[in-house]
Parts: C-alpha cells; sequence; structure tokens
C-alpha cells in the first residue's frame, strides 16, 4: 500500500500501464480488448480474466460511459486536495464495458448517468482524464 | 443434511489492554496476549507447538516479525507462518491451524494478531490514508486522491444503495444496532446511546459513508490457542468448537457483467463453511461479523444466506440485529463501536459468547455462530462455523 505523500500527486508509471498514460497525453481514452476472446478489459491487465489468454491489444474507446457508482470526499487524506473540497471520484462504466476510476466534475452524481470524458491539467505537468455529465444527457 | 463433529477447538483467549494511545510496540503485544492465551488455556509454552502470526497489512515488519517466536518464548514448535490475506487473516489462521492438527503437523497452536495504528506522531485517520489499489496496475488512484479504505467501502456503499433504491438509513441502523450491544460492554470504546436522529445529523467524511460508519481503531493483541478437540476436553475454559470452515476470493474484476462490490467471495467461504458444518444459513443463531464499515454487513448478511438481497436494511432496523432481536450481530459492538482489531475482533467476542462469559450481552442459545473475516475492498473472505456444544441439539 502507498501512503500519501504531501510531494506525491501523479502515480510512479508502470510500464504495463504506459500506453494508458500516453494516451491520455493525447487525449484519448485507452483500453485493451483480449485477442482470443475479443472481451475488453480495463487497463492495465497482462492476462484476460475470462478466458485466460494473455495477448492483450490496446486500443481507444470511444469515451462515453455512465457512473456506475461514486464518492465525494467531504475530508481531505491529502496536501494537494486541501482546497479542492468536496471531490467527487467515480467509477464509469465506458461503452465497451471496462471501468475505470476518474475525478467527476458537475452538479450532482448520478448512479447510470450519461457522462463523457474531459482532460484536465494537473500542476501544468499531466493530463488526467476526468468525466462530466454528457452534453445530450 | 447431517451435522457433523466439530473439527477443531478454541481453548484459550488472551487479550492485552485495548488502548487509544500508544504504549508497546506490536511485536510486546502480541507476546503479551500469546502468554495470556496460553495461561487461559491452562497449558505451558513448552506444550505449544503452533505458532500462526496475523500481521496488519499497515503495520511495518519490523514491528511484527517472525522472531515473535523468540519475543513469546516459543521453542518447540513445528508449525510457524505468517498468514497474510489482509482482514481475513486471523480467521484463516484458526483455519490453518485447525487443518495442521488434522493432519498431525502441530498439536496446540497458537494464532496471534497485534497492530498500534495509532502512533505518537500519527492519528488513527492518517494511519489509514494509504491509496487504495482499486485499479491495480493502472495506478491511477494517487492522481484521483482516492485515499483510505474508507473510500473503497464509499464506492461499494453508492452502488449498494443505488441498486437497491435504499438510503444511508440502512447503513445507520447498522451503527446503532453495533452500538446498542456496545452499550452493555465493557471492553467496547464508543458506548454513548446513538439515536438514527444523531446518525443522520452528523456529517459526511467521504459520502455516502459517514465517520459512523467506520471502525474505531485501537493498539492491542488477541491472541488464541486451538487444539483438537479431544485435548479440548483437558482444558479449564469450556472449548469453542470450530464445525465449519470456508474461503471465497472473487477477484476484483471491474468490467461490465460483474460487480466486485457486491458479489464478493463471502458467498462461496459461506457455502463451503455451512456444508462442512452440516448446516444451512437457517441454523446460524448469531453472527460476529468483521464490520470496519457499515455497509459490510448489510452485504454479508445477504451473501451468507440471513437476508434476501437488498433486504438486509429493512432486517437492521427492525432490530433483528440488536440486543432482543432474531439474529444477534456484533454482539460486543463490532468494529464500528467495540475495538477495531481487525479478524481478531469477531473471533474474540464469538470465544466470550460461547463460552458464557459476555458479561452483560450474553447470548442464550449458541449452536452455530458464523464468524468472518475480510480483507482489502473486500476481495478476500473467510468464514468459520463456530459452536459450545460438541454433540449438538
Amino acid at each position: 500500500m502507498k501512503f500519501a505523500q504531501a510531494d506525491v500527486i501523479w502515480p510512479d508509471i508502470e510500464e504495463v500501464a504506459r500506453p494508458f498514460y500516453e494516451g491520455m497525453q493525447q487525449k484519448k481514452v485507452m483500453i485493451q480488448q483480449c485477442s482470443a476472446c475479443s472481451t475488453h478489459l480495463p487497463p492495465a491487465q497482462i492476462v484476460c480474466d475470462h478466458c485466460g489468454c494473455d495477448e492483450l491489444n490496446w486500443l481507444e474507446a470511444n469515451g462515453s460511459g455512465e457512473i456506475y457508482s461514486y464518492v465525494v470526499y467531504h475530508r481531505s487524506f491529502h496536501p494537494f486536495f486541501d482546497d479542492k473540497l468536496p471531490y467527487t471520484v467515480a467509477l464509469v462504466e465506458l461503452d465497451e464495458g471496462p471501468r475505470l476510476q476518474v475525478l467527476f466534475y458537475g452538479d450532482a452524481c448520478v448512479v447510470g448517468m450519461k457522462v463523457q470524458p474531459i482532460f484536465t491539467d494537473v500542476a501544468g505537468k499531466h493530463t488526467l482524464l476526468a468525466y462530466q455529465p454528457a452534453e445530450n444527457a | 443434511m447431517s451435522k457433523k463433529a466439530p473439527l477443531s477447538a478454541i481453548v484459550g483467549l488472551g487479550m492485552t489492554e485495548f488502548t487509544r494511545d500508544y504504549q508497546l510496540p506490536a511485536w510486546q503485544l502480541a507476546s503479551q496476549a500469546i502468554g495470556s492465551a496460553i495461561e487461559d488455556a491452562g497449558l505451558k509454552h513448552a506444550d505449544i507447538d503452533g505458532l500462526l502470526l496475523n500481521k496488519s497489512p499497515l503495520a511495518e515488519l519490523k514491528d511484527f516479525p517472525m522472531e515473535i517466536q523468540d519475543y513469546a518464548g516459543l521453542s518447540n514448535l513445528s508449525l510457524l507462518s505468517v498468514v497474510e490475506a489482509e482482514g481475513s487473516s486471523m480467521v484463516q489462521t484458526i483455519q490453518q491451524a485447525t487443518m495442521a492438527i488434522q493432519s498431525g503437523m502441530a498439536t496446540k497452536v497458537v494464532c496471534v494478531f497485534a497492530d498500534t495504528p495509532i502512533q505518537a506522531n500519527v492519528s488513527s485517520g492518517d494511519a489509514f490514508a494509504v491509496a487504495m489499489p482499486m485499479m491495480g496496475h493502472l495506478g491511477i488512484e494517487i492522481a484521483n486522491g482516492f485515499y483510505t479504505p474508507i473510500a473503497a467501502y464509499a464506492m461499494a456503499a453508492q452502488r449498494y444503495l443505488a441498486v437497491h433504491n435504499r438510503t444511508t438509513d440502512d447503513l445507520g441502523a447498522v451503527a446503532v444496532s453495533n452500538r446498542r450491544w456496545a452499550e452493555l460492554n465493557e471492553l467496547a470504546k464508543l458506548r454513548k446511546p446513538l439515536t438514527m436522529e444523531q446518525y443522520r445529523a452528523a456529517p459526511f467524511l467521504i459520502e455516502p459513508l459517514r465517520m459512523l460508519d467506520c471502525a474505531y481503531p485501537v493498539n492491542g493483541a488477541i491472541a488464541v490457542v486451538v487444539t483438537g478437540i479431544e485435548q479440548a476436553k483437558q482444558c479449564p475454559q469450556p472449548p469453542a468448537y470450530i464445525y465449519g470452515m470456508g474461503q471465497g476470493h472473487a477477484g476484483n474484476i471491474n468490467r461490465r457483467g460483474h460487480q466486485p462490490e457486491m458479489d464478493t467471495g463471502a458467498k462461496q467461504a459461506g457455502e463451503i463453511a455451512y456444508s462442512m458444518a452440516g448446516i444451512t444459513a437457517a441454523d446460524i443463531n448469531a453472527c460476529q461479523f468483521y464490520d470496519a464499515f457499515s455497509i459490510s454487513t448489510l452485504i454479508n448478511l445477504e451473501l451468507y444466506g440471513l437476508c434476501e438481497k437488498g433486504q438486509a436494511g429493512e432486517f437492521v432496523q427492525a432490530g433483528e440485529t440488536s440486543p432482543g432481536g432474531s439474529l444477534p450481530v456484533n454482539t460486543g459492538g463490532g468494529h464500528l463501536s467495540g475495538y477495531y482489531l481487525q479478524g481478531a475482533t469477531p473471533v474474540s467476542e464469538a470465544i466470550m459468547q460461547i463460552r458464557q462469559q459476555a458479561t452483560g450481552r450474553q447470548l442464550e442459545k449458541l449452536d452455530h455462530m458464523l464468524v468472518t473475516g475480510y480483507g482489502g475492498r473486500m476481495q478476500f473472505h473467510a468464514a468459520l462455523i463456530m459452536g459450545q456444544q460438541e454433540v449438538r441439539q
């Protein structure tokens, strides 16, 4: 487990997750797909949980999805988030099936709400995928 | 189904003081609890031939090393291991002790847990400010500010309430039920009466969870002695028999068609344990759940077959789990109002109840008590069926 550290606001990126982070820099939502059974998988897997195949491909998701669940932080456990309260972290279920954990920006989050991606700047150094209510919802 | 003979028995229980300040390191607390448990079992240190260590996932190895063997004065071991399955570890130590006894690898096994989340300069809240690894190697939790286990359980709670169209009153009912038991238990830390109105008025911590939905951490240690059923008859304390054991680990699959927050391995752990004991969920007289967060009690009542899906909230609100209810749950106040010593909390309360030593809160009929542990964000589960009579009615 990684304890909160004041100067750490971005993860150490593991090699298996790099395509997801590089995709975010290019404002893409990257997921994986099993080459054997075509199951869409959340990043960053090395084996398909459905069939056990270890040949997985990366592809760009269409980006849209819906809220599977969410939480609202009313207390900060890291100094970087002290001035951002309250903030919402959601699990978004993409149209293709995989779920991603993201920050949610919007007035009210509701389970089942249609959402679309936005890309936010973190400390002028990183691009982070987040979600907001879909415009046509 | 026919009822079956017990597999093993717990004959010793040792507990340190449970404190809200830092007094001793975990290894020293563990050694104290081990000594108390051996004495309670009417045994000597030289009699102990197995030691299974339940290290807290939050503790550093130097605070809870293998050398606890030496610190506790145990030099005659034919079984020694750290059992690591997060919050399900304590129940798993008792399962492994039972298997070792049945196979002949050991005859009298000590299982011990100790932790000191509260340090001189660290509050209990900060002690648990870890990034929850919900997305595996993606590691995105840090960027999202997804800190503390509370968040993982809040995520599960929000999903549960939405799917079943329920309100946070279901969670509050669990907190109130636990508090009513804690009022009766001198060992419990939070004993001031709690009403649903007070619960509703409390602010959210990580919505939909409030502080009242979260475990109350303490520093302390608990040890037990497990032995065979013949040996147990020689021991001074009434044996707490183990009739069934099960585990279930359903994984953490984050995609459509899977709900890892709600369809956990608890169901499998329960089915295996019930089958081994030759009973069904209907035979359970009381439950001691690992209940670090209120939501897990609701989900466990359902997955262990004691309530229909989505109906645990009504069951708890009706008082069925409270003192005088049809299915007493967490009769010492549990993690929420009693004391949070991970998997050792439910185990300790089960033993006190089965021995008829649960002063102020004693239950009458205890043929089959369900005792559980879970870890991580509810993906690791272990369960025991315990009871007070060797030949059951």
